[in-house]
């Protein structure tokens, strides 16, 4: 019990969190899980019903093959007094051929036979050899001539079901039985043909043969145990009865080797099957003790849907020191938390409830109740590890919502604990028990939050950054803080994809102040440690910029010093060319290079001048609309106006500028707008003098004309690849112009050269 | 005018029940859905008297095995020695799971297709005593993401069973066929429209998830376009939805009101609820104190308002409608001559 109690809790070193974390990527049930058998003691490990079944059946069914083998290699290796390596009898034991196991006899028998060549260098070999174990040999090949009979050769394959065959096999072993000298290879006989009379559906016999066989033998003690071969004749002898509609008799069988055979648990618990009350009645009158019949509530109770209260008082008054009862008390804190942790300030909460149904309806009564009984359990003192219950009292205190009283059993229970690992579950609960108690936002509270981050648990357990994080994002929105509720969630990243006025103002509040506290810091900082000041200066200025709201963009723009304005990127806003090309190379000019600074200081220049050179402003008016168009989602510079450019948003213009972007909470944000600088070409083409200009003016007016149509509800898509869509007349405006009214021009031989968009139009 | 308003009276007629044709009375079937076949002296008595003559029989289920990699059987039809030859035709069933297909490539949906024909062949002959077996037919509610390899999977199949001249048929759900442009025709012969499990199970609010004719109004489109012909599955099962704190926890298959006569254990809050008074077993599941049981069945007059329904719905008669499911439990609450009633509604 003690071993149950030290893995039970050594249990809790908990390197594999029980559920996933809050953030926005994980999938599944999105809560927290303090109390987390992940890393469990060997004797633990060995009860994967009664622990997140439901996650772990599937691993423990499909392992079960393996585990049972390596038991069975495990007890070869006890018979050899570890002479023998466990590889070496794997290959013995399942590899090696009937033809190989009789050369290997041959062997034994003969002391100049050598070992056949395939096992020469095979200590498990060398031992049967040394030792002349003719008998396991023999069995061995037994074994190998029944494995067609009882093992399925692949998935789609029929299982050979031979029955004379196998009949003839059952005859044989049970010569080979009486002929043994060894228990051990006498029950390993009886496990053949007692499974060979199962899978034959020779379901008498088999229990015939149970009963005639294992009398005879007096089972083998491994390690203080019965030899696991044992439990496994007794499940196909369970097998017969369940087949035959004994279902007391079998469930009675299923439930010792639930109990008493860890590589078999988790098959006996779906054998497990009891029609009703009476049958149930019947199953516990079978039990010859008190730890039996709490084997039958334990199993039970482990149902995926349990409310295993019941079966655990019932547990208690039969054998208050039986392990089970600890691990149904560790599953039903589990669910709870499931429910409990985090209602108020989960932010994955509604999607809990809808999903999964959690908080269960019950769950508030049920952990009072619960409670009620952990507090009975330590006060009448009669259980294993009453460190362990007064542990889980103060947890369910806490899941309960009565901080203060879980405070004060932690601190009392800090001193009756001397196991480590207990010691470091208990610091974790008091972690969550002080992040709990942040129920006020002021500097030192964050101070604090700082404190725990820093706690060497906090990153071992994968939780407790997310219970930390959610507890300040409610805080920080409780409190008129979107800036920090955002950063308590998201990287600066996600901001970036859709930048938003409130959050980039908040943050710019707490850059702003004097001294502010460390986990501000931490905030202020991007994902690789950088601070973020000048870079949200740089983020309100392009939102603002976004809008043509140059003054105020630029005066923002003035909070960044200088000579940091290149870090945000230089741009060739200016240049024409004729198509359009995202990710082709730049050729670097610094004659035409800007920064974004520098390029709203030249754009509010252009406005003055265009507004003050009235006469000869077509020139200024078009290089407005050239950097306009160049800025936006389809120009060559649209970094100037964005941070992030999707290529998916080309085959969904008409759904908007902001579409669902991975995980970004608003979305990512593309700069479609082409009006302001159609806008402005408009008006350098019916201002301009020089027919080059306008017939220039009129091209790019042209594209922006084609963009609006891309974006218009009467976009049809061309049927297939690559074929220019044709422009309606309503969208094609300005490529009349052009070839009405600038035909004699230079620039448009050239754009009929070069655009195969308006050759398609004008040689239509 | 008297003539012209009986001529108008005439051509609504004609738009109503136009597009129904002479076709023959549907015949009738049955579904067998259990892990073990071996029907009963009932249940044979049962198809003799009901005039069954064909059996969908559920050979095995797809799924996919994660340790394998692989698409394998599961839920092998177990056929005792006993079970002697059969004389009813069988239609050889096979649910496929969506996540069995969304794993497979172009090359893994051929070899399932050839592996399921070699194992079902061989259990046909061995199992069966090779019986009469006009048609294949395979359950799958696809997904967008499984489509192309079940449609894939249904070529093949439809390919090499075309080679001894017989015939595949699919199940449709409601929604296939209403939303059919979206989620696609299977490239088959035939279609067998499920006309149950429309409610949400899971719903403490839901009165009957097994037939809700409101519910199934609301996908009564596109029947008249619909590429395949539709034969007809009609619901005779019934269960037990166990709620436990507003959360489904199981289903009880085959639960009726005499199962929960002892008041001991079970109180009826009205015809369909029950409260479990008291902690206990039932059909092998263990129920606690507070559990909620919702009775699902469908009655005889819901069946035959159903098929008034689909007789207007559907172009023409279904060739074949086969119940929902051959089971001791399902078979004792119709009789005869209600169930015949269908046949006539589904005629007209």
């Amino acid at each position: 019990m003690a071993l149950l109690f030290i893995g039970l809790l050594a249990v809790l070193p908990v390197q594999q969190p029980l559920a996933d974390a809050c953030g926005p990527s994980t999938q599944g049930f999105k809560g927290y899980s303090f109390l987390s058998p992940g890393s469990l003691g060997p004797e633990i490990q060995d009860y994967p019903v009664l622990l997140r079944f439901q996650d772990i059946y599937q691993f423990y069914i499909d392992s079960t093959v393996i585990r049972q083998k390596e038991g069975n290699i495990s007890e070869w290796v006890s018979r050899t007094c570890e002479d023998a390596y466990p590889a070496d009898i794997h290959r013995v034991v399942y590899k090696v051929s009937v033809e190989t196991l009789e050369l290997l006899r041959t062997s034994i028998l003969s002391k100049n036979m050598p070992l056949p060549y395939e096992l020469t260098n095979n200590t498990f070999a060398k031992y049967l050899k040394r030792h002349r174990c003719v008998q396991t040999v023999d069995y061995l090949i037994f074994a190998k001539r029944c494995e067609p009979h009882v093992i399925a050769q692949g998935a789609w394959e029929e299982k050979k079901r031979d029955v004379p065959a196998m009949e003839a096999l059952i005859e044989e072993g049970v010569d080979l039985f009486k002929k043994a000298d060894s228990d051990n290879i006498r029950l390993r006989y009886a496990y053949q043909v007692v499974r060979l009379a199962h899978y034959a559906k020779l379901y008498d016999r088999a229990i015939e043969l149970y009963d005639y066989l294992l009398p005879k033998l007096d089972v083998p003690i491994i390690e203080g145990k019965k030899s696991l071969i044992y439990y496994w004749v007794l499940g196909h002898k369970a097998g017969a009865l369940r087949a035959l509609g004994e279902n007391v008799e079998a469930s009675y069988l299923y439930s010792l080797i639930f109990q008493q055979c860890p590589t078999r648990r988790a098959s006996a618990y779906q054998s497990f099957f009891l029609k009703n009350d009476e049958e149930w009645t019947q199953c516990l009158l079978r039990c010859q003790s008190d730890e039996e019949r709490a084997t039958l509530y334990a199993i039970r109770g482990s149902a995926t849907d349990s409310k295993a209260l019941e079966e655990m008082k019932m547990i208690y008054e039969l054998d208050p020191r039986n392990e089970y009862l600890e691990v149904l008390l560790v599953k039903e804190i589990q669910e709870l938390e499931k429910d409990l942790l985090g209602l108020d300030f989960n932010n994955n909460r509604l999607y809990n409830k809808r999903y999964y149904g959690r908080p269960r309806a019950f769950a508030g009564n049920y952990v009072i109740e619960l409670q009620k009984f952990a507090r009975l359990v330590r006060e009448e003192e009669k259980v294993a590890r009453l460190d362990l219950w007064f542990l889980a009292e103060g947890y369910l205190e806490l899941l309960a919502g009565d901080y203060y009283a879980a405070g004060k059993t932690f601190e009392t229970v800090k001193d009756i604990l001397t196991n480590k690992a207990l010691k470091e579950q208990l610091q974790v609960f008091m972690l969550v028990q002080q992040i709990y108690a942040l129920d006020v936002l002021n500097d030192s509270i964050e101070q604090m939050g700082y404190k725990i981050r820093r706690n060497k648990l906090f990153s071992k357990y994968k939780d407790l950054p997310d219970l930390l994080r959610d507890k300040f994002t409610a805080l920080y929105e409780e409190n008129g803080h979107p800036g920090k509720a955002f950063r308590s969630q998201y990287t600066f990243r996600d901001l970036r994809m859709n930048p938003q006025d409130e959050v980039i103002k908040d943050l710019l509040q707490v850059a702003k102040k004097p001294s502010p506290n460390n986990l501000e810091l931490l905030l202020l900082k991007d994902e690789q440690g950088n601070t973020m000041n000048s870079a949200l200066w740089d983020m309100w200025s392009l939102l603002l910029f976004q809008d043509y709201q140059l003054e105020a963009a630029l005066s923002l723009y003035n909070n960044i010093p200088n000579a940091d304005w290149d870090q945000f990127g230089t741009f060739h806003p200016f240049r024409v060319k004729i198509n359009d090309c995202i990710n082709c190379l730049e050729e670097r000019d610094t004659l035409d290079q800007y920064n974004r600074g520098e390029l709203l200081e030249t754009l509010i220049d252009l406005e003055y001048k265009a507004k003050a050179e009235f006469d000869n402003n077509a020139i200024y008016y078009y290089r407005i609309g050239v950097a306009l168009y160049n800025c936006s989602y389809f120009g060559r510079s649209w970094k100037a106006m964005d941070y992030f450019r999707s290529g998916a948003t080309w085959n969904n213009l008409r759904k908007g500028d902001v579409q669902p972007y991975g995980k970004a909470p608003f979305g990512n944000k593309e700069v479609l707008n082409v009006n302001r600088a159609l806008g402005y070409l408009e008006l350098a083409r019916t201002n301009a003098k020089n027919p080059e200009l306008a017939a220039r003016a009129t091209f790019m007016a042209a594209k922006c004309e084609r963009l609006l149509y891309y974006m218009s509800d009467t976009y049809q898509p061309p049927p297939c690849c690559n074929q220019i869509p044709a422009l309606p007349e309503d969208f094609s405006v300005y490529y009349r112009h052009l070839k009405k009214d600038y035909a004699e021009t230079r620039f448009y031989q050239e754009v009929l050269k070069e655009c195969q968009y308006f050759r398609a139009y004008a040689l239509k | 005018m008297k003539a012209t308003r009986f001529f108008l009276l005439l051509l609504a007629g004609s738009a109503i029940w136009g597009c129904r044709t002479d076709a023959p009375p549907p015949s009738s079937a049955v579904y067998h859905w259990e892990s073990t076949f071996a029907p009963t002296p009932e249940e044979q008595q049962w198809l003799d008297d009901q005039h069954i003559n064909r059996i969908y029989l559920r050979l095995f289920d797809i799924d996919w095995d994660e340790s394998l990699q692989e698409a394998v059987p599961v839920g092998v039809l177990q056929v005792p020695d006993s079970v002697a030859t059969q004389t009813r035709e069988i239609v050889p069933t096979f649910f496929l799971t969506n996540r069995s297909l969304e794993h497979l490539t172009t090359v893994q949906t051929d070899t399932l297709a050839m592996r399921l024909l070699r194992k079902a062949r061989l259990k046909l002959r061995t199992q069966l005593g090779n019986p009469i077996v006009p048609e294949w037919q395979f359950d799958c509610d696809w997904t967008e993401n499984a489509r192309d390899r079940y449609f894939q999977f249904l070529e093949t199949m439809n390919r090499e069973l075309k080679k001894e001249g017989l015939s595949i048929s699919v199940t449709i759900r409601l929604h296939q066929v209403k939303y059919y442009r979206r989620t696609g025709v299977p490239p088959v012969d035939r279609g067998m429209l499920m006309f149950y499990n429309m409610g949400e199970l899971a719903d403490p609010q839901t009165a009957n998830s097994i037939l809700d004719l409101h519910t199934a109004s609301a996908y009564y489109f596109n029947f008249d376009t619909y590429p395949l012909p539709l034969d007809l599955a009609l619901p005779l099962f019934r269960w037990g939805v166990v709620l436990r704190d507003g959360k489904m926890v199981r289903l009880l298959n085959g639960l009726s009101t005499p199962d929960l006569q002892d008041t001991s254990r079970f109180a009826f809050r009205d015809t369909t609820h029950v409260e479990v008074r008291k902690s206990t077993y039932l059909d092998g599941y263990f129920l606690y104190s507070g559990d909620e049981i919702r009775l699902e069945w469908v009655s005889a007059g819901l069946l035959q308002s159903a098929a008034r329904d689909l007789a207007r719905v559907l172009p023409r008669p279904p060739k074949w409608v086969s119940f929902y499911h051959l089971a001791p439990e399902t078979i004792k609450h119709y009789s005869h001559e209600e169930l015949e009633t269908i046949f006539r509604l589904l005629e007209n």
